[in-house]
């Protein structure tokens, strides 16, 4: 019995089993007597009934964390006691064993079937008792522990699912934000293209009074001297060529407006029929009046366009598709600027802009010679908040945003290929099913 | 040597399966007191005693089973208690909170008891209900 006993007390010590509460109910207070000295030796904290109804009293008080019970009782037999206790949820977890007189295997399958976790006939030898009572024990233990992880890791889970809608909650408030910069800075693009413009229109204006105020003075003769003053003729031809001027500055003026309608008046939900290349030529457009406000040192890149003339009209929401080119283009202006400002005069930027059908898609290629990315930086470069640029440059999200976009308004796909040094190309892919049948 | 328990023919049921095996009992119980003094053979010899009871029981109720004895269901529950008895005795013998001398004791008087009251009732029964004793 030593080496059994050691090897228990080792496993319970291991699983920091607590002193065990076991209740033995048996109508024979010798049997009781005799199973409570054959407990004297182990740590088990023994507890007697002599019927089922009073241990039912006992167990309200203080639950056991095993039960060794007598299959033959007057009254309330073993059998209909474990049944009652498997039927409660407080008294249902804690092994029960039964001891009985008889081993028929009618009796043995009865009491699993009732619940019973072993069953033990008479005349049963001590050590196999002990054994048998500690193996259930240690299980029971085992099993709590199992159960307290299970809490602990619910617990665990609720506290990370809280911090995963905080941080996403974070997160779409940034690319929210991001959103807003984007248009603060298309608004100071196309401002600035406006007070071009503007300023053009105001000189020509001032230009053209003077020369009208010095056609007067010489029509009426009141000059006599001064500076040479124009025939009429001449500042007739100068006074049209400016009010032409100013007329061109307008019409500029109103073309930049109008971009600006275009980009925010339409609601941004709305899906509609779009021309792909016609809103690829926008992008770039809006990107590069976006770029040479931020940048006066703007490279002057290079355009390649194989666009397919026959590309059917999508439906699809449009400033969505818009906003997503233009932070591509964005993405490939900087690597572009970037290779420039590393290698210098000798390098020629260049963009390719291609545009295919690729069943089950629509493909929009963005290739851009600029400085390009590795392996690492490839797999991660739809991530928000990773950015290879200076912090007054950006702030990371606008890739991440357009692989939202391109997800979740378009259905789409966005892929990228690149070589660190040489070249990056996105291909953004656009369904040529309808979205409605996607959606079901 | 003189043996600690003689078989008296007086408590002959007349009913021979019975009575044959109460008479092996008699020898188990003799031999437990030879071997009282060599631990393994005690061991085994008190194996033998408790596979033997429960085989004897379980004989004795197969008769009362064959015969129709009506008190047979009070009988098995006495004949559990005695297995559960023998059972305690055991293992207090086996702690060391029982000599073997008390326990031959608790032997003796467990087995007459049963076997001069309990059991002779079914000859009892026999004879009244006018069975006869044959062929047992």
């Amino acid at each position: 019995m030593t080496a059994a006993n050691e090897h228990f007390v080792s496993l319970e010590k291991s699983l920091e089993c607590p002193v065990a509460t076991v209740l033995i109910v048996d109508d024979d207070p010798e049997n009781l007597e005799v199973m409570r000295t054959i407990f004297r030796d182990t740590s088990c904290r023994i507890k007697t009934s002599v019927s089922a109804e009073m241990a039912l009293q006992d167990i309200e008080k203080e639950l056991p964390d095993l039960m060794l019970i007598d299959t033959r009782m007057p009254g309330m037999d073993g059998y209909e006691l474990c049944r009652c206790l498997k039927a409660k949820e407080r008294t249902r977890h804690f092994p029960v064993l039964f001891i009985s007189p008889t081993d028929l295997p009618h009796d043995k399958l009865r009491a699993f079937e009732v619940g019973a976790l072993d069953f033990i006939t008479k005349p049963y030898q001590e050590e196999e008792l002990l054994v048998r009572v500690r193996t259930h024990l240690l299980l029971y233990c085992f099993y709590h522990g199992i159960l307290n992880r299970n809490v602990q890791l619910a617990q665990a889970r609720d506290v990370l699912t809280e911090r995963l809608d905080t941080l996403s909650r974070t997160q779409s408030l940034l690319i929210e934000s991001e959103k807003m910069a984007a248009a603060g800075r298309l608004l100071a693009g196309v401002s600035h293209e406006i007070r071009n413009p503007l300023n053009f229109i105001c000189t020509l204006a001032d230009l053209s009074v003077n020369l009208l105020e010095e056609m007067d003075e010489a029509l009426s003769g009141r000059a006599q001297d001064g500076p040479f003053l124009p025939p009429p003729i001449d500042a007739m031809r100068m006074l049209s060529h400016n009010c032409d001027e100013i007329s061109n500055n307008c019409r500029r003026a109103a073309g930049v407006v109008d971009t600006m309608l275009e980009h925010s008046v339409r609601n941004r939900e709305s899906v509609q029929q779009t021309d792909i290349n016609h809103v690829l030529e926008l992008a770039v457009q809006q990107t590069w009046s976006d770029s040479s406000h931020v940048d006066e040192s703007a490279v002057f890149v290079e355009l390649n366009q194989h666009l397919n003339n026959d590309l059917p009209k999508l439906s699809l929401n449009r400033d969505s598709l818009l906003q997503v080119l233009k932070n591509i283009l964005h993405n490939a202006f900087d690597a572009m600027t970037e290779k420039q400002e590393t290698i210098g005069v000798q390098y020629r930027p260049q963009l390719t802009l291609s545009t295919l059908v690729q069943d089950p898609w629509v493909e929009i290629r963005i290739h851009d010679n600029g400085i390009g990315m590795d392996s690492t930086l490839t797999k991660r470069v739809f991530e928000p908040f990773l950015t290879t640029k200076a912090p007054d440059r950006g702030k990371g999200v606008g890739l991440s945003l357009a692989y939202e976009m391109v997800q979740k308004d378009l259905n789409g796909e966005i892929l990228v290929e690149s070589e660190s040094g040489e070249y990056a190309e996105f291909v953004v892919r656009l369904p040529l099913a309808e979205p409605e049948t996607l959606l079901h | 040597m003189s043996k600690y328990l003689h078989w008296n023919p007086k408590i002959s049921l007349g009913i021979g399966q019975i009575d044959l095996e109460h008479q092996t009992f008699v020898e188990i119980i003799n031999e437990l007191d030879e071997v009282r003094k060599q631990p393994e053979l005690l061991y085994r010899s008190l194996l033998a005693l408790m596979k033997y009871a429960a085989f004897h029981f379980q004989s004795e109720e197969n008769i009362m089973y064959r015969i129709d004895y009506p008190d047979i269901e009070h009988h098995q529950d006495l004949h559990i208690r005695l297995m559960e008895q023998l059972n305690n005795r055991m293992i207090q013998l086996n702690r060391g909170d029982l000599d073997i001398d008390q326990f031959l004791v608790f032997l003796k008087k467990w087995y007459v008891e049963h076997t001069t009251k309990a059991d002779h009732k079914i000859l009892d029964y026999l004879i009244s209900s006018g069975r006869g004793v044959g062929g047992f």
